[in-house]
């Protein structure tokens, strides 16, 4: 039997990896981070590079931020809870685009592959993404969900008022965004090299945090020294488990023997 | 979509009648007692007779007039007011939850007034969806729109402050490391895809004799490596999408492959 890398089904350069769910973990992030770094290391590497994603914790591994860190790529946190509306891609003209994109041709593969009586697999939706993703994330589409966000170019006024009286318990009247941060630039750059620990893990809880601070990094450490300390007393555990188990069934196997030589023994006799 | 009731239609005039409402308008002037009777009036303007006594009678009106709102005037307007502040901060009434607002409302009032508005909803303290639509209808500065969802701790967090801490610390960085192009600007999600999911959600047309009353179709199973999949996608500014990271379904976690049979 052959194997086909599934990468094949894509564009140069794509990675697919296996996991079983099939999400991101550390282990998951550390390939990841390879990967990306590698491809700074290729694209304008004397530049430095501002790589925002969203809180999510599974993005805080000081590993794969050290290898994005070397590779000249800073990492930025945004505020969590807030990539609705400060996330380039969660923008309508990025996966706005993309997602009903690939539904419909995931649904049109389906109705294609009902007729030829064969079920729709792996290789069908990867030849989808590979479709849909240049089709959606165009230069242009992509270049209008940064300044929909106000990433690039700055722009602290695209964000809406209406955007911001959401979960108000007021209306929001007469706020000045653009004044304000230039009120704030003082005080976020007291705070931006203190990290904020909550119930043990970096919060990102109405505040940005640059994750390849050294500050930062040092305290995500800080905080992968416990968790470290349960998987290796869990490994432990389980390693004396199987001892145990192993010395039961020797145990268990020498009366055993010791009757079937007794019973050898009188055949014999 | 605009739930707002049509007006009135104008019964269609007969051919040969003077069919402006103005003309109407005009005529009603000579109907007195020296003047129109109610019969030549329904001739002149070739109505029936009822229909020219409904316009003599009710000022002019030429459809029918409805019962009168339970709520006066301003008790409408306050409801209205109350409708326009609640949508913008995400605290929205749907046409249930406003029926609701409108029972707490009617409870707070006198015996009396209960009473009469139980006689009008039926026994009951709590307006009927054909009543809110009639309220809306009254009211042009009101409509009905299609609502999405935000979670609470998003709408939660959208405070300005944040959002101001947000730039301020994008200012710094862009600042402290020199970001003077697009290309030196980077993004980067995860999103899922569920190909059941998508096949079952996604909406297509089919042909089909006239009268069908559920048009479906059959889809094919999916095979269990494509229940789903997460691609990371990391984009710059300057729209350069760097190598897509898809993580597939499969037990032993490394490179994705597939057998060939």
């Amino acid at each position: 039997m052959e194997y086909e890398a599934l990468a094949a089904y894509l564009n140069d350069g794509v990675v697919v990896w296996r996991r079983s769910p099939p999400g991101f973990d550390t282990a998951v992030l550390d390939v990841w981070a390879e990967v990306l770094a590698q491809f700074a290391c290729s694209y304008f590497p004397e530049e430095a590079k501002i790589l925002s994603i969203d809180g999510a914790k599974v993005h805080h591994l000081p590993s794969g931020l050290l290898t994005l860190l070397r590779a000249k790529v800073h990492v930025v946190a945004e505020p969590s809870r807030m990539s609705h509306f400060l996330q380039a891609l969660d923008n309508k003209s990025a996966f706005g685009r993309y997602q009903p994109d690939l539904r419909s041709r995931v649904r049109e593969s389906a109705l294609k592959f009902r007729d030829g009586g064969r079920p729709l697999n792996t290789p069908d939706l990867m030849r989808c993404i590979a479709a849909a993703a240049p089709d959606a994330l165009t230069v242009d589409a992509l270049k209008m969900a940064f300044r929909r966000v106000g990433m690039w170019p700055l722009d602290p006024k695209v964000v809406s008022l209406e955007t911001l009286r959401k979960g108000a318990d007021a209306p929001v009247m007469g706020i000045n965004l653009e004044f304000l941060t230039q009120q704030l630039i003082l005080a976020v750059h007291k705070d931006m090299s203190c990290p904020l620990i909550v119930n043990g893990t970096l919060s990102t809880a109405g505040r940005g945090a640059v994750l390849t601070a050294p500050e930062i990094l040092g305290a995500l450490e800080g905080e992968m020294d416990p968790k470290k300390a349960g998987m290796y007393a869990k490994a432990a555990g389980k390693r004396a488990r199987e001892a145990k188990a192993q010395e039961k069934q020797l145990k268990a196997a020498d009366p055993a023997r010791a009757k079937r030589s007794k019973a050898k023994v009188a055949e014999g006799a | 979509m605009p739930s707002t009731l049509p007006p009135p239609a104008r019964p269609a005039p007969k051919a040969g009648a003077p069919d402006s409402h103005e003309e109407r308008l005009a005529g009603l002037r000579l109907v007195g007692p020296r003047g129109l009777t109610t019969k030549a009036f329904a001739l002149r303007f070739q109505m029936s007779y009822a229909q020219a006594r409904y316009f003599i009678l009710n000022d002019c009106l030429v459809g029918r007039r409805g019962r009168q709102p339970f709520l006066t005037s301003e008790e409408e307007a306050v409801l209205a007011k109350f409708l326009v502040l609640s949508s913008p901060i995400g605290r929205g009434l749907s046409v249930d939850a406003f029926c609701l607002v409108c029972s707490l409302y009617l409870s707070e009032l006198s015996a009396e007034r209960q009473v009469a508005a139980r006689k009008l909803f039926n026994g009951s303290l709590t307006p009927g969806r054909s009543w809110v639509r009639v309220f809306l209808g009254r009211d042009p500065e009101l409509r009905k729109y299609r609502v999405g969802n935000l979670e609470e701790g998003r709408g939660r967090n959208s405070r300005p402050d944040v959002v101001a801490s947000w730039y301020a610390l994008l200012t710094l960085i862009f600042r402290d490391y020199n970001i003077v192009s697009p290309q030196q600007v980077w993004n980067m999600d995860e999103t899922h895809i569920n190909a059941c999911t998508s096949a079952l959600t996604g909406r297509s047309e089919i042909f089909g004799g006239v009268g069908m009353t559920k048009p479906e179709v059959i889809l094919p199973p999916s095979a269990s490596g494509a229940g789903a999949c997460t691609a990371a996608f990391c984009v710059s500014s300057a729209g350069v999408v760097a190598p897509h990271f898809i993580v597939v379904d499969g037990r032993v976690a490394g490179h994705g492959t597939v057998a060939m049979t």
